[in-house]
């Protein structure tokens, strides 16, 4: 990177400013930075994912049928509980196994199994291998269903927030139940729903650190080996161990995005506050 | 379907019978029957608890009637075997003949979340799938006539008690209903504000349009509606023209109730 900097700029900027411009981007540098994709990628994805589950859950806790009813409360209580670790390894594995599973029923010929006892997969065939990509929406959907299970409570007390009187004046009009439920109720819960669903985003976001768990190199893992003591066959000892410098680096990271995230969740409150009695009385 | 018999018969616009409700085990309603025809106003009054709010929103079906049928235009409204579980057979029917029935509640009910003029549009274009341009002529319009086209652009919030009730009899107007319902409209009101809805619904009424009508205000509904119900325990007490119910009341229960309002 040193060599695409103009050489006034160069020549301004002393020798050791150079060095330390050149260490920061050198290719195992700028590889961390571009890293910050993932967790973005995790965030943003697993976000959606979770306001997809939540939507859904809570849809089927608020549901008529006995069963629907009964599959919503079972989920959003007891993946509640379930550490979000746990279900990280496990829901990306069982998924990956399943699929395999699957395919080894349709793939393997029998010869195939017998020829492998007691291997997994069943046949070579029917391995699936994941790249980083895939382990990414994994890792996305897990993250959806843990959190999706918080924002269905939050979404489900929001929507039971609307007024009756308006949910009634909509089905007096004809609206059907689903324009009652979409025009009325969910337009209507967010701004009752998003002082949780904000602590739901940032509880997301902080457990987007686990990705390293999932083998995605992701900005935890370049920390770590970014800052272990460095050296180079040449150079000797590059640096000692600054682990706890680039650990710094992703506090701060994460500290602005949840910065960003307030900002984001002030101005969604806006929207959903216009003409609503509710966000008047607050301001 | 009407069949041609029918039809030619012109059948009465609503016919309530023999409508029983109960809540738990409070019997609401126990076996009323009602009828109101075209362009005909109906005033049903009846101290608190005598059922009649619940008599109102049995007619749309907001309240399923445990027993009893609802007979709108001559076409009964579908419903499930009798008892406590009963709802409307056939959602379609239930939406169109809903979409027919402007309602007015007490507490105006408003979508907060839109403006007056959409909240207007919101059933014509949604529920009755109009051209937009033309609900929105004929919403405007409909403000005008109650008097806060000024207000269109503004949010339920920022009215006034009595302009929030206008702008959902603007709500109720623009489906062009064959039956307007007015569930106590002017109780959650200030008295200073009650008179500007009050207008407005009579004017509604001297344009001969179909009305049921519950109300505390005996004045109003002496002077808004052709013809009194008074319901007692869930139960018609008396019934006939407002002449006759607030003039010479033969039930000695309609003559306490009506000596008591005039001292309120």
């Amino acid at each position: 990177m040193v060599d695409l900097l103009p050489a006034w700029l160069a020549d301004g900027l002393g020798d050791e400013a150079l060095f330390w411009f050149g260490y920061l981007t050198d290719g195992r540098h700028l590889a961390w930075y571009s890293s910050v994709q993932f967790t973005l990628i995790a965030a943003l994805l697993g976000g959606l994912c979770a306001l997809g589950f939540g939507l859904l859950g809570a849809g089927m806790v608020g549901s008529r049928a006995l069963p629907v009813r009964l599959f919503g409360k079972a989920y959003v209580n007891m993946v509640r509980g379930v550490p979000d670790v746990l279900f990280f390894l496990f829901f990306p594995l069982a998924f990956e196994q399943g699929v395999e599973w699957m395919a080894s029923s349709v793939i393997c010929s029998p010869e195939d199994i017998a020829a492998n006892p007691g291997r997994w997969p069943p046949c070579p065939a029917a391995n699936w291998i994941l790249g980083t990509w895939e382990y990414l929406l994994l890792a996305s959907v897990s993250l959806g269903i843990v959190y999706g299970a918080f924002t269905a409570n939050v979404i489900h007390g929001a929507l039971n927030a609307v007024p009756r009187g308006q949910i009634e004046a909509a089905r007096a009009y004809g609206f059907s139940a689903s324009q009652v439920f979409w025009r009325i109720r969910v337009r209507q819960m967010w701004i009752y729903a998003l002082p949780g669903l904000s602590n739901v985003w940032l509880l997301l976001i902080k457990a987007t650190a686990l990705l390293s768990l999932l083998q995605i190199v992701d900005i935890v893992s370049w920390a770590g080996r970014l800052g272990a003591p460095n050296f180079t066959p040449s150079a000797g000892l590059v640096h000692p161990d600054w682990r706890w410098y680039y650990y710094l680096v992703l506090l701060l990271f994460y500290v602005l995005l949840t910065f960003l995230s307030e900002k984001g969740f002030a101005a969604l409150t806006r929207w959903a506050g216009r003409g609503m009695a509710v966000a008047e009385a607050r301001a | 379907m009407i069949s041609a018999a029918n039809s030619s018969a012109q059948p009465p616009l609503l016919q309530l019978e023999d409508i029983h409700k109960s809540f738990g085990t409070l019997e609401v309603l126990r076996g009323i029957s009602l009828t109101a025809g075209e362009g005909e106003v109906v005033a049903l009054i009846g101290s608190s608890g005598s059922g009649k709010s619940t008599l109102l929103r049995c007619i749309n079906l907001l309240e399923v009637p445990d027993r009893g049928r609802v007979v709108i235009g001559g076409e009964a409204v579908a419903m499930t075997s009798e008892g406590p579980h009963r709802r409307a057979a056939d959602e379609k029917q239930l939406r169109r003949i809903r979409s027919g029935i402007g309602m007015v509640f007490q507490s105006f009910n408003l979508w907060s979340h839109m403006s007056v003029l959409d909240n207007v549009m919101a059933a014509p274009l949604q529920v009755q799938g109009r051209e937009k341009a033309e609900v929105r002529e004929e919403a405007l319009a409909m403000l005008e006539k109650v008097g806060i086209a000024q207000k269109a652009d503004a949010f339920p919030a920022q009215l006034s008690g009595g302009q929030q009730q206008r702008a959902a009899i603007a709500r109720a107007l623009c489906i062009n209903p064959r039956l307007m319902l007015f569930d106590e409209p002017t109780s959650a009101l200030d008295p200073e504000l009650e008179g500007e809805v009050l207008r407005v619904i009579r004017l509604l009424a001297e344009e001969g349009r179909t009305m049921v009508l519950v109300t505390h205000d005996m004045e109003f509904a002496r002077s808004v509606a052709r013809r009194a119900v008074f319901l007692h325990e869930g139960l018609i007490e008396e019934e006939g023209p407002v002449r006759e119910v607030f003039g010479a009341p033969r039930s000695e229960r309609l003559q306490r109730f009506l000596a008591a309002g005039q001292h309120a």
